[in-house]
């Protein structure tokens, strides 16, 4: 069970000026408000520990005219001259305090007499009846003046200290507007204060006392909410059609790579023997075997034949190959037939430079007349082939772009859909 | 007390102070109060400011209490406040039981001083009701008050918040109830502040439940027992209670001074048989202590000179002749003298037959002197 006390500034100020404005031992009374509350801690092990705060909130004070005007030598209360001096304030006495300098600020004899006394009689905060000790003090030359003060509680046989929370006094907009406050409130404070407020409280609050102000903004909340639910659902079907679609797309990319490829391929005499590549075209095996042993019976005739045939036309995309394949007469390799369909696809600049390399391999290497003669036979059909299907594939590709027949008018391939 | 600017009190409350100031004995062993820190309760930067808090430094069991005393010097009528300290916060005696204090009489200049006796009063009682608490050391203060020799026991038990919860030490202050005045009065007439007492002081430890003795003398009764060497009081028992050991000290106690009482009557005696024996040859000799006397004898036309020295403990011990020769001087130039320590004695014979003895052996003796102060010496 913990005291919170909180006095505000002005409070404070105004007891700590009443303190100091007469010379002096002087006497007086602590109004306020004595409110409890049970404060719940959540912490990440299970047990929620539950504390019991009781706040004394200090909202006045009075003073008294002068000493023992409401006690006797022995600290005996006497109850009519305290109730003269508390007048209406009776039933909101928190503590009482006195000031007195030049002395330890530790409840003496008589002060302990009273505060027993004053407890009994005012009976309703008995546990938390407050009893302060101000003081005042200064140095040798008065420059600096020093207002000290010691708040008490009397629990199980003795005066304990209370810490004393003065509110105003650094940020409070977390910790006390939240859980209540010692300034002044509609039930206690001046009766100016409290007419102010009862005649501006009907335009804060509607006929079923709650703010006026709060519907509006619930409201507003709640149609927010709704809105967010309805975004959502679409923001989810939007996107499943978004996935979709980038598949499909994905997979029609690459069949239409492949089928390029594919095409390519053909126009182009295979070197022979294609036993395994990653990149085959999509064609028969039996004619891809065919036109292979045929290369090899007749690479040296097509190399004559090539010679003495027109020249090739610069346009023709297949020129390159076929310089290649006049230049090589090497004996059928795989390494050789996949370096022709990779070079398929590749730029002629590239493609003059491996038929460079080519050239220096094939000298180096071993001539196979039978290799040569099989090329020199292939390029008429292989070149007619090719033109065939090259003017196949030219018909259908006319830009560079891929475009699908079936795509939806008016769809852009972007992931984003817009509203 | 010196130091305390009382023109700078209240008139009022100046009275009350310097009255007890001059009368200090409030009942505690420990010597005088202090009165120290004057404050006032006026903090006005101009204008007089007078004093009305005053602090009391009491000293209670080898402890001191700090207490202060509140006036008021707008109300110089107004009866004090008292505040205890905070080694003293759960002293708090009725105020209704205080009869100073609900009398109190603002023209009596004493007010102050028997108010402060009364509540030294509440205190020893609020001491003695705290270590009831505790059996051993309840048991022990009661049967000692049981024997009704020790009247003035102050104990002190430390505040319960400023102990440690497993360490406890109570002290024990009694006053021994010796009579001093048989101590010879040379002794006495050093500068001995107060009165002649004697304090045991037994601090009790609470882990090992072990009591430790400590006696406190007056520096003239430490004088005439002998110095604090001699002074050896027994170990407190293991076992042992205070009301058996604590009368056990004070025997002792007494009989140490019984001891030195009588010895110095028997000195005295000794010296006034003598005196009486050989009045005309003396020389001279102590009258105060009685401790030497000094004689010029003759014998068959021999001078010498003999010097009694007496020691603390006698009769027990032996007085010591020392003969002196008057013709003879020893090689450092100093005159030839002789000690016996072993003539024949007895304590228990009286000064007369000391006396008379002491004349026999002389006469036996003097024949040896005569030769070893002429061989060790040289003529004059």
């Amino acid at each position: 069970m913990t005291l919170n006390v909180r006095v505000s500034g002005s409070v404070w100020s105004s007891l700590i000026f009443d303190n100091v404005r007469q010379q002096g031992d002087k006497e007086g009374f602590l109004i306020g408000e004595v409110s409890m509350q049970e404060v719940t801690n959540i912490s990440d092990s299970q047990i929620n520990t539950t504390t019991r705060e009781t706040t004394v909130n200090v909202i006045s004070h009075t003073i008294c005219p002068k000493p023992f005007s409401f006690y006797n030598r022995l600290g005996q209360v006497d109850r009519e001259k305290l109730a003269a001096l508390l007048k209406s304030n009776c039933d909101n006495v928190v503590g009482w305090f006195r000031c007195r300098s030049g002395s330890m600020p530790e409840p003496s004899l008589r002060e302990n007499a009273i505060h027993h006394h004053l407890r009994d009689l005012l009976g309703t905060h008995y546990q938390n009846f407050l009893f302060g000790i101000f003081g005042e003090g200064s140095n040798m030359n008065h420059t600096t003046i020093t207002y000290y003060y010691n708040f008490y509680t009397y629990n199980n046989g003795l005066f304990s200290p209370q810490k004393v929370a003065i509110e105003n006094l650094g940020d409070t907009a977390q910790s006390e507007y939240k859980h209540g406050s010692s300034l002044n409130t509609e039930s206690s404070g001046s009766d100016s204060y409290r007419d102010i407020l009862t005649s501006h409280k009907k335009d804060m609050i509607d006929k079923d006392g709650y703010l006026q102000g709060m519907q509006g903004i619930k409201m507003t909340n709640e149609a927010i909410h709704d809105r967010m639910k309805t975004l959502k659902d679409s923001v989810v079907k939007s996107e499943d059609s978004v996935k979709r679609l980038v598949a499909e797309v994905k997979m029609l990319g690459q069949r239409v790579v492949q089928s390029h490829k594919a095409v390519q391929k053909e126009k182009v005499p295979e070197p022979p023997v294609v036993s395994t590549t990653e990149q085959l075209p999509e064609r028969p095996l039996e004619d891809l075997n065919l036109e292979e042993t045929r290369e090899d019976n007749e690479t040296s005739d097509r190399d004559n034949k090539l010679e003495s045939q027109a020249p090739v036309a610069d346009s023709d995309p297949f020129s390159s190959l076929i310089m290649d394949m006049k230049a090589s007469i090497s004996p059928p390799s795989k390494v050789r037939s996949n370096s022709d369909q990779i070079r398929k696809g590749l730029p002629d600049d590239i493609l003059l430079k491996a038929e460079d390399d080519r050239k220096v391999r094939s000298n180096s290497g071993s001539d196979v007349p039978n290799a040569s003669s099989i090329q020199r036979d292939k390029p008429m059909e292989v070149s007619s082939k090719g033109i065939r299907n090259r003017t196949k594939v030219e018909e259908g590709s006319e830009s560079d772009s891929i475009q699908l027949p079936d795509s939806p008018a008016g769809l852009e391939l972007s992931g984003s859909q817009t509203f | 007390m010196t130091g305390l600017p009382l023109e700078d009190f209240h008139p009022k409350i100046a009275t009350f102070i310097a009255a007890f100031q001059e009368n200090n004995d409030i009942g505690v062993l420990g010597g005088r109060v202090h009165l120290t820190e004057p404050r006032t309760s006026c903090n006005s930067i101009d204008g007089k400011k007078l004093y009305d808090r005053i602090q009391v430094n009491i000293p209670f069991a080898t402890h001191t209490l700090s207490w202060q005393v509140l006036f008021n010097s707008m109300y110089p009528e107004d009866p004090p406040d008292f505040i205890f300290g905070p080694a003293d916060n759960d002293f708090v005696p009725p105020l209704e039981e205080i009869r100073s204090l609900v009398k109190w009489d603002p023209d009596d200049p004493l007010s102050l001083k028997v108010v402060i006796c009364e509540l030294i009063e509440f205190y020893k009682a609020f001491q003695i009701e705290e270590i009831s608490q505790h059996t051993r050391l309840q048991f022990e203060y009661a049967s000692l008050m049981n024997t009704r020799k020790f009247t003035e026991v102050e104990v002190h038990m430390p505040h319960r918040r400023m102990m440690q919860t497993w360490e406890t030490v109570v002290k024990f202050l009694i006053r021994l109830p010796v009579n001093f005045s048989e101590i010879p009065e040379y002794f006495t007439k050093l500068e001995s502040p107060g009165e002649d007492m004697a304090i045991l002081l037994v601090t009790y430890q609470h882990p090992g439940e072990k009591m430790y003795p400590q006696l406190y003398l007056s520096p003239s009764v430490e004088y005439a027992l002998g110095g604090s060497n001699s002074l050896r009081i027994p170990v407190f028992p293991n076992d042992g209670c205070l009301f058996t050991y604590v009368p056990q000290v004070c025997e002792l106690l007494e009989n140490m001074i019984d001891l030195v009482a009588k010895g110095f009557k028997k000195r005295q005696e000794y010296i006034a048989a003598f005196l009486s024996h050989y009045g005309r040859s003396v020389l001279e000799y102590d009258a105060e202590s009685f401790e030497q006397i000094s004689f010029l004898f003759e014998n068959q036309d021999f001078h010498f000179l003999l010097h009694v020295h007496i020691p603390p403990y006698f009769p027990k011990d032996q007085p010591e002749f020392v003969f002196q020769s008057v013709y003879h001087t020893t090689s450092t130039g100093r005159p030839f003298n002789q000690t016996v320590k072993d003539y024949p004695y007895s304590p228990r014979w009286t000064g007369n037959e000391m006396a008379v003895r002491a004349k026999t052996f002389m006469e036996e003796f003097i024949t040896d002197f005569k030769r070893s102060a002429v061989t060790a010496g040289y003529s004059r």
